[in-house]
């Protein structure tokens, strides 16, 4: 182990100002992906790996877009048949959120669930989940509609 | 009643107020030092000396194409030809190991030494996951060396080219390559993308559906190899609006003109097709439609793109492409249509059809490995060819058809996966039984001179060792 919390080194100094810039979006992204467990799991595994290989990915036009796939493959294989789960256990506390609504989520496609939570979960734009993921923004739209109406006819709610 | 959208971003807040954040701090205290990262090799780039070597390949191919249309030879089929044992072909070194299983998704042969995963590749080296998911690398002369930092990170394929090896990730683009198994290992990223470069030409990437990132994948089909005097990149785009397609095109590569891991030169073709996935009852059954197919060759130089044999597609079916086979017999490209025992060789542009009716009867099996083709007929009767005309009918093996047959630096090695035998000859035609002291072989691999065999899953076992005398030393 070095003397990686040094702050007055510009590599370590950097790679802070990133994980304060992406972290969030990091977790986030993941957790839609894998679940809340996995997704923070795996959020870390690949914040660590950006540390280990800091030289290269800093250099990299989107790091944490190339993070974010390190983090997915990573949880892919450790949790590769897991169902996906999202673990919220305060939820009385906000009684109006509907109870079935965490597995509803968990039950959309992958690509429909990123969409769904980034954009109403987590108040990304479709822009931001179009270059996070690295796909068209046409695209985050089409999965966001489809799993919008899959939630909802799952929830039976109209709006 | 809160709307969908609401309940949504209340939902978010409290994930984020029970989960919270990651703290930098932990991540520097808990992640490894930085391993030192390697320069890429240096690259060459393509330009007019590929292309001229391009024109005369092109050349001489159209060269070969005139002469051997003029001197077609009957179908002969020779004697039968009984197997040649040679000595001493054992096993002389074991290494018995107990170990656990990790679920990779590596595609080489895994065998358990100690307390690492190892795996075998089918030209060039051998190499071991460990659980720490490093690889490690056994040299030829059974010294192990320590590899890199592949970590649980990568999705590891391995593949050979132009007896270059290359193992690489399809998750960042870090790729390493080796030439037979001699170090120093090399590894080299996409400086333009930073994205996977597929160096395979068999690019498997056919169970994408489901990958949000499967537009950067397959859009170009990058490859990249080295041809022995240096770098080669390339780029194929297959003539598809990726765009256009459905939600969830199915992709597939069918029919790749050799294995990966026994191609020894530089050429091949593949048969590109996509098609549409569409769900049966009862779930989750589903058929995929096939929507249009392209046949890809690379002829050393460039990719070409053009027609099958017209007359071997009457059915217009490609989700019948497990009939087909394609394949390389020296410079000449081969398809085989075994729905019709049907043969074409291309000549230039032109598919000419080859006599492939002789000795086979119900061809069931074709594998064409290091510049002979192998058919198990319908009676399992196995015969062997260098042009498609004469055949010899082999003995010995097996030859169930359930096999892994490769080439190697003295001829070719067979795993009947079905008698569980292990087979070796220098001609493809006399074959010996190889001789490790199990008679519960799962899988063997060679590399330069090393044999891997190993046990059935659960046993925990496995044996190195050489041949004491090689066929054809």
């Amino acid at each position: 182990m070095g003397s990686q919390l040094s702050t007055d080194d510009p590599r370590t100094e950097s790679f802070e100002l990133f994980v304060e810039a992406n972290e969030a979006r990091l977790r986030h992204s993941l957790c839609a992906a894998l679940g809340s467990q996995k997704g923070h799991d795996a959020a870390a595994e690949a914040l660590a790996y950006g540390w280990e290989h800091w030289d290269r990915v800093s250099s990299m036009d989107n790091p944490a877009g190339y993070l974010y796939k390190v983090g997915r493959d990573r949880g892919r294989r450790l949790f590769r048949r897991e169902r996906v789960r999202f673990e919220v256990t305060r939820g009385s506390e906000i009684p109006e959120v509907e109870p079935a609504l965490a597995g509803a989520l968990a039950d959309l496609s992958e690509k429909q669930r990123v969409a769904v939570m980034l954009v109403h979960c987590f108040q990304w734009t479709l822009s931001e989940v179009a270059l996070h993921l690295g796909v068209a923004k046409g695209t985050v739209q089409t999965h966001l509609e489809r799993g919008m109406e899959r939630l909802r006819a799952e929830l039976g709610v109209k709006s | 009643m809160k709307t969908l959208e609401r309940q949504l971003g209340e939902f978010g807040e409290l994930h984020d107020e029970q989960w919270g954040s990651i703290k930098v701090d932990d991540i520097l205290l808990t992640a490894q030092d930085p391993p030192m990262e390697l320069a890429p090799p240096p690259r060459r780039p393509s330009g007019w000396a590929y292309a001229a070597a391009g024109v005369a390949f092109v050349a001489l191919l159209a060269a070969l194409s005139v002469w051997l249309s003029g001197t077609e030879q009957p179908v002969v089929t020779s004697p039968d030809t009984p197997v040649t044992t040679m000595p001493d072909a054992t096993i002389e070194t074991v290494v018995e190991s107990s170990g656990e299983a990790l679920e990779l998704e590596i595609e080489w042969s895994e065998i358990e030494i100690g307390d690492q995963t190892w795996f075998a590749f089918d030209q060039g080296g051998i190499g071991a996951v460990s659980e720490e998911l490093r690889i490690d690398v056994l040299l030829a002369d059974g010294h192990p060396i320590t590899y890199l930092e592949a970590d649980g990170t990568y999705q590891l394929h391995q593949n050979c080219f132009s007896n270059r090896c290359f193992i690489w990730s399809s998750v960042d683009g870090l790729s390493w390559s080796f030439e037979g198994n001699q170090p120093p290992f090399e590894y080299f990223l996409d400086a333009r993308t930073d994205r996977p470069m597929y160096m395979e030409y068999n690019p498997r990437f056919d169970t994408s559906r489901d990958d949000p990132q499967i537009e950067q994948l397959i859009q170009p089909l990058g490859i990249k190899f080295d041809d022995g005097l240096g770098w080669q990149e390339l780029e194929y785009n297959l003539p598809i609006d990726v765009e256009a397609m459905p939600e969830s095109p199915v992709w597939n590569v069918v029919a790749p003109s050799s294995h990966p891991a026994t191609s020894d030169d530089s050429q091949f073709a593949f048969m590109a097709s996509v098609g549409q996935m569409h769900s049966l009852d009862p779930p989750p059954l589903y058929e995929s439609i096939p929507i249009d197919r392209w046949l890809v060759v690379f002829d050393g130089q460039e990719f070409v793109t053009m027609d099958p044999p017209a007359a071997a597609d009457p059915r217009g079916n490609w989700a019948l492409w497990d009939l087909f086979y394609l394949g390389w017999l020296g410079d000449e490209l081969f398809w085989t249509d075994l729905a019709t025992n049907e043969a074409w060789s291309l000549m230039g542009t032109e598919w000419v059809p080859v006599a492939m009716n002789g000795p086979l009867r119900n061809p069931e099996i074709v594998d064409f490995v290091g510049g002979r083709v192998f058919v198990v007929d319908g009676f399992r009767e196995t015969w062997t060819s260098t042009d498609l005309t004469v055949w010899h009918r082999i003995h010995g093996p097996g030859w169930s058809g359930n096999w892994d047959l490769q080439s190697t630096d003295f001829g070719w090695m067979l795993t009947d996966q079905e008698d569980r035998t292990v087979w070796i000859s220098d001609d493809g035609i006399h074959w010996s039984q190889l001789q490790p002291p199990s008679e519960e072989i799962t899988h063997a691999t060679y590399a330069n001179g090393l044999f891997v065999v190993g046990l059935p899953e659960g046993t925990r076992e496995a044996w190195i060792g050489r041949v004491a005398n090689q066929p054809g030393g």
